[in-house]
């Protein structure tokens, strides 16, 4: 590879003799590398009744985006639990009527899934700046 | 931060982390758009200073009437869903 790019040291590091290690940033890293968060939140759902739900989140991005969620219940409040694993405590039991879909668009998502009667729902999302 | 609400029940819907906000992240939803209404904080200067070395800081803070209730929840953003909307005066108050 040839020698030119971009680099970005950490404090108190000369950015010419730096190693990779003492890097924030290299070009030569390549796109997954310098992978950022594009945006991220949350959203609620309050009391269920044991019914299919949807969040349904609109990003305006422009790209598929690559996408982390974590959800947390109302039963399991201590704790993030990252999304589909551990969806058991979730769906309440084996033979859940609907399936879960977590649908990407470039323009907005969907997440739906049976929920458990009396929990509320939280997930967290992070939409990065790399398009699947 | 921005909070999308019910507007029948001022409960919270969802949020949009983060303290400056770009026309991409105004033009984000969640859920339906005729049911939630929204509350955008955005985080401005108020105050900049130079050490003897001049070297320049600066403090943000939320350019809101609730920049208390905000500065709290930029911590631990999920407390956000201790709060709801009034909505009448828009002014999130504590479950």
């Amino acid at each position: 590879m040839a020698d030119y790019g971009l680099k970005i040291s950490q404090d108190g590091y000369d950015v010419k003799t730096a190693s990779d290690t003492e890097l924030v940033f290299s070009s030569k890293f390549g796109t997954y590398a310098s992978m950022t968060i594009a945006v991220s939140g949350t959203a609620n759902k309050g009391s269920v009744s044991g019914e299919q739900i949807e969040f349904s989140i609109n990003h305006s991005l422009g790209y598929t985006p690559f996408i982390l969620i974590y959800y947390r219940t109302s039963v399991n409040q201590n704790n993030w639990q990252w999304f589909p694993l551990g969806l058991e405590s979730l769906l309440g039991h084996a033979d859940s009527p609907d399936p879960i879909f977590l649908n990407i668009y470039d323009d907005h998502f969907t997440l739906n899934f049976w929920a458990f009667a009396g929990n509320s729902v939280i997930i967290k999302y992070y939409l990065f700046n790399v398009s699947v | 931060m921005i909070i999308f609400y019910n507007l029948k029940t001022g409960n919270i819907a969802g949020t949009i982390e983060g303290r400056v906000h770009d026309n991409a992240h105004l033009k984000m939803s969640i859920g339906d758009k005729k049911e939630n209404g929204k509350i955008v904080c955005q985080w401005k200067v108020s105050k900049r200073w130079k050490n003897k070395k001049g070297e320049e800081f600066v403090n943000f803070e939320p350019s809101h009437s609730q920049k208390k209730i905000f500065s709290e929840i930029d911590e631990k953003p999920v407390d956000v869903y201790k709060y709801k909307v009034n909505i009448k005066t828009q002014k999130l108050e504590k479950k």
